[in-house]
């Protein structure tokens, strides 16, 4: 509840919370400024080899040079694209069969044993017959991505369409609802939550979906850049390419956590 | 005449273990406006039987009156097509609304307005026009619960969402309410205030109601009738007409010198 009048204890509490929110940024930055510092200085004193580990001065040169340079924008844009298109693809569709087990019984413990060996088949081990099927192209990669997954995302959301409580359909059956409208009314938006949590482990596995395709088969990208530098040794193309890696990855996460917060953040604390 | 009627309903579970008889030659008849209770063991099949009174589950044998009208006549099961062409029909008439169900947790959707759980009969039913609506809202004037419309079910109390549980009941206008230990759940004092609410508000509403419970001074301090059930295969072992005065409100007529009588006569039909 908010109230206007505010005591002076609770000014405190407030300011006392601001603080400590204050200090803990303060750390996190610290703590960045210390390892890039020290990672920086054993470089500069030769303690470590910068042939191997290249340096933070070097990596942020490279940036730069990448972007003045601004072919990197092409690779940045094919590897996002092929993340995005993945990872809309491979939550949605695990969302549709898991919609589609739960409907149906049967389907469901037909399919079951063939979802066990799937889920717990090492999907990079698919590369070569992905790049037979599919081709050497784009499609190979979101292919990898999407296997690497789907079936992940299916598990998931067939877990949480099942972990509703009996007794909730049941009350919408004594109002003589239908199936559909169970669907609709209770299970989609009651496993919102769970939605959103798979979108947040997916944001995570679509880059590596992603990066294992380029590596694979690519002729632009991220990945692609970062295997054709280690190949010569170009230890600062490929932290720098990394570290692009992390900056794309992390904005998709925010947008992820943030979609959460305007979907979920009203009814739950 | 009865509003409910149930004729030798027996229930036969069936399970790759074997058949297990859950009930047997259940007989009742309920009056409208009626507070029955049924007590018995846990595990009886007291639910059960509110189950087959509402239709969420086929009793093997017997048979069930509402307002005089066979309930369960082996119902034909439609066909794809029909079922598909009657999937969305905006009136669900042949389908009347007699009985509303009420469970041991409120079952409130986290991620609807107290308004919108209210509400979501209507939806299902199909049934959401004007009147419906402002029938539905003046429930919650009418039991001090408007002002909270717009809140979520997790800025309520455990006894609040109780009574929003009972008007999302309410609100389909059913005409027999099935109460399924709904106050289990809440602390001892609430529990006693809320049943008290809930008495109250199906009282005034001229509602019929079936109350299943274990807590046996529950059962007498609120009904007309209690049915006290035996442990499975559960029949009907007693019935208790009560006589207590009915115009106090359930927690008084705990203090009524009756009230220790039947505990202790329901109390050893138990044991």
């Amino acid at each position: 509840m908010k109230t206007k009048n505010i005591s002076k204890d609770y000014s405190r509490y407030l300011l006392k919370r601001k603080l400590y929110k204050i200090m803990i940024l303060a750390m996190q930055f610290s703590l960045l400024a210390i390892l890039i510092g020290a990672w920086e200085i054993l470089a500069q004193t030769k303690v470590i080899d910068t042939f191997i580990t290249s340096c933070p001065s070097r990596i942020f040169r490279k940036i730069v040079e990448l972007f003045s340079a601004s072919t990197i924008w092409n690779d940045m844009f094919v590897t996002l694209y092929e993340a995005v298109v993945a990872f809309i693809i491979s939550t949605l569709g695990g969302t549709l069969l898991a919609i589609i087990l739960w409907w149906n019984q049967t389907i469901r413990r037909v399919l079951e044993p063939y979802i066990i060996v799937l889920n717990s088949l090492p999907k990079v081990a698919l590369g070569p017959i992905i790049i037979l099927i599919v081709g050497v192209n784009t499609k190979a990669i979101v292919t990898m991505a999407i296997l690497i997954m789907i079936v992940l995302s299916t598990i998931n959301m067939l877990n949480a369409f099942c972990a509703i409580d009996d007794n909730k359909i049941l009350l919408l059956k004594s109002m003589g609802a239908n199936k559909f409208q169970i669907l609709f009314r209770l299970v989609l938006p009651h496993s919102l939550p769970d939605f959103i949590s798979l979108l947040k482990i997916n944001v995570g596995l679509t880059w590596v979906g992603t990066i294992m395709g380029e590596y694979l088969v690519s002729y632009a990208g991220l990945g692609y850049q970062i295997l054709l530098a280690s190949q010569v040794f170009n230890i600062d193309m490929v932290m720098a390419c990394t570290f692009l890696l992390c900056v794309l990855a992390c904005v998709m996460y925010l947008i992820v956590a943030w979609i959460e917060k305007i979907v979920v953040g009203k009814y739950k604390k | 005449m009865n509003i409910l009627e149930l004729k030798d309903v027996s229930l036969t579970y069936f399970s790759p273990r074997g058949e297990t008889l859950a009930l047997k030659d259940i007989d009742m008849q309920i009056e409208e406006g009626q507070f029955i209770s049924l007590v018995g063991p846990s595990g009886c099949g007291k639910t059960t039987i509110l189950s087959i009174i509402s239709g969420l589950m086929p009793a093997t044998h017997g048979e069930i009156y509402i307002d005089g009208v066979l309930q369960n006549k082996h119902k034909q099961k439609k066909k794809f097509f029909e079922r598909i062409k009657t999937l969305n029909k905006k009136n669900v008439d042949e389908q009347k609304y007699y009985i509303g169900y009420m469970f041991q947790k409120d079952h409130l959707f986290e991620w609807l307005t107290i308004k919108k759980n209210i509400y979501l009969g209507l939806n299902i039913m199909h049934k959401k026009t004007k009147e419906n609506m402002a029938f539905a809202d003046n429930l919650l004037k009418k039991y001090g619960l408007w002002d909270f419309r717009n809140k979520y079910p997790n800025e309520l109390s455990g006894g609040m969402r109780q009574r929003v549980a009972l008007i999302r009941t309410l609100a389909l206008n059913p005409k027999i309410l099935l109460l399924d230990e709904p106050f289990s759940a809440l602390d001892f004092q609430t529990r006693l205030n809320v049943c008290d609410d809930v008495y109250d508000i199906i009282k005034k509403e001229g509602k019929t109601a079936i109350l299943v419970t274990h807590d046996i001074s529950e059962a007498i301090s609120m009904s007309d009738k209690i049915y006290v059930l035996s442990s499975r295969p559960a029949t009907i072992k007693k019935i208790y007409n009560l006589d207590l005065n009915k115009t106090v409100s359930p927690l008084k007529r705990r203090e009524d010198v009756n009230f220790v009588i039947y505990f202790d006569k329901i109390w050893r039909d138990l044991v």
